[in-house]
């Protein structure tokens, strides 16, 4: 055999239909079968694997029959109830959390003083926040 | 013939799928393994695909009043899909976990579990590493390539069907298949 098949020709043979020419080729060439050969098997499990998978699927998932009434339900459902629970939760533990840890007076003083700061710094700003870098700049050009 | 008199293949009536739920709930148990392996195969994620597979059916009962029956109903179901799939690739956040992900457990146990009875152990496992790679060479593939890569060899949709769930043209279609499989072609070699 002196010439492999195509690419054209190996397309076809896998993706196309059966030619005759083409498998009378594989059946001599023993380069173009092995490469043919491989292609068809990996490409057939991999649709193999992935209709399996999809069988399993259907197996464990009694919840699709009746999906399009329950659907609407089921969307909000899960939400209510982390919501619920969450409340719940919050409403228990404030007050535990409350009693059993008192803030200290030092700590709520320390506290105070950094705010305080923050408000005079805040005050004696010459322009927003957003805009000092802006400011350095063309002092920097100034001097 | 009327749309609203013409019957599906499955045997159910247009008018039916457009008006009535449990037709709807029919459609969603003929057509579920459909759009999930199809979901399975572009994402490798179990629960994603399940999701989106929910997704794609919650849009097409949103949408069946629009469901004109010029197509059959797979083939809407698909179009529903491949634009979920398009617009899941468009989120940044999906766009760097992807990134992050080398090959999905999921996908490596479907490859997994795979029984060839007929193969030597030795065979059985160098056969799934060669599915893995189609699969991973498959998930690089532009978003067209592998979609018509998907709809022609899981779904084993003719190049028409694939055509009008793309909605594009069938020499188009057969352009893609083309470069998808001289790209698998290219990536077995190294393997």
């Amino acid at each position: 055999m002196n010439e492999h098949l195509s690419s054209e020709r190996i397309f076809e043979a896998i993706a196309g239909r059966r030619n005759a020419e083409v498998e009378k080729h594989l059946h001599a060439c023993a380069a173009c079968n092995e490469e043919v050969g491989r292609l068809r098997r990996s490409i057939a499990g991999f649709s193999q694997a992935i209709h399996e998978e999809a069988e399993r699927d259907r197996a464990s998932a009694p919840r699709q029959i009746g999906w399009a009434e329950q659907r609407p339900q089921s969307r909000l459902r899960p939400f209510t109830w982390i919501l619920a629970a969450a409340v719940i939760a919050t409403a228990v533990a404030l007050p535990v959390y409350d009693k059993s840890q008192p803030p200290p007076q030092e700590a709520i003083g320390e506290a105070d003083a950094g705010l305080l700061e923050e408000v005079d710094a805040h005050l004696s700003r010459e322009v927003p926040a957003s805009l000092e870098s802006l400011l350095e700049l063309m002092q920097e050009d100034k001097e | 013939m009327e749309p609203s008199a013409s019957v599906e293949p499955i045997g159910i009536p247009l008018e039916d799928v457009r008006t009535n739920i449990r037709d709807f709930d029919r459609i969603v148990h003929l057509y579920w393994p459909s759009l999930f392996r199809y979901l399975f195969a572009s994402l490798r994620d179990r629960d994603a695909a399940e999701n989106l597979t929910q997704e794609c059916f919650l849009r097409a009962y949103q949408n069946r009043e629009r469901f004109r029956g010029e197509a059959p109903v797979k083939t809407w179901l698909m179009k529903i899909a491949v634009n979920l799939i398009r617009d899941r690739a468009r989120n940044r956040r999906i766009q760097f976990w992807n990134r992050t992900q080398v090959f999905s457990v999921d996908a490596y146990e479907a490859v997994d579990r795979l029984v060839h009875p007929e193969r030597t152990p030795e065979a059985q496992a160098l056969l799934n590493e060669q599915i893995k790679a189609v699969w991973g060479i498959t998930d690089r593939l532009p978003d067209r390539q592998r979609a018509v890569f998907l709809l022609r060899f899981v779904e084993e949709m003719d190049l028409a069907e694939i055509a009008e769930v793309l909605g594009t043209t069938e020499g188009t279609v057969k352009k893609h298949l083309f470069r998808a499989v001289q790209a698998i072609r290219n990536g077995m070699r190294t393997k």
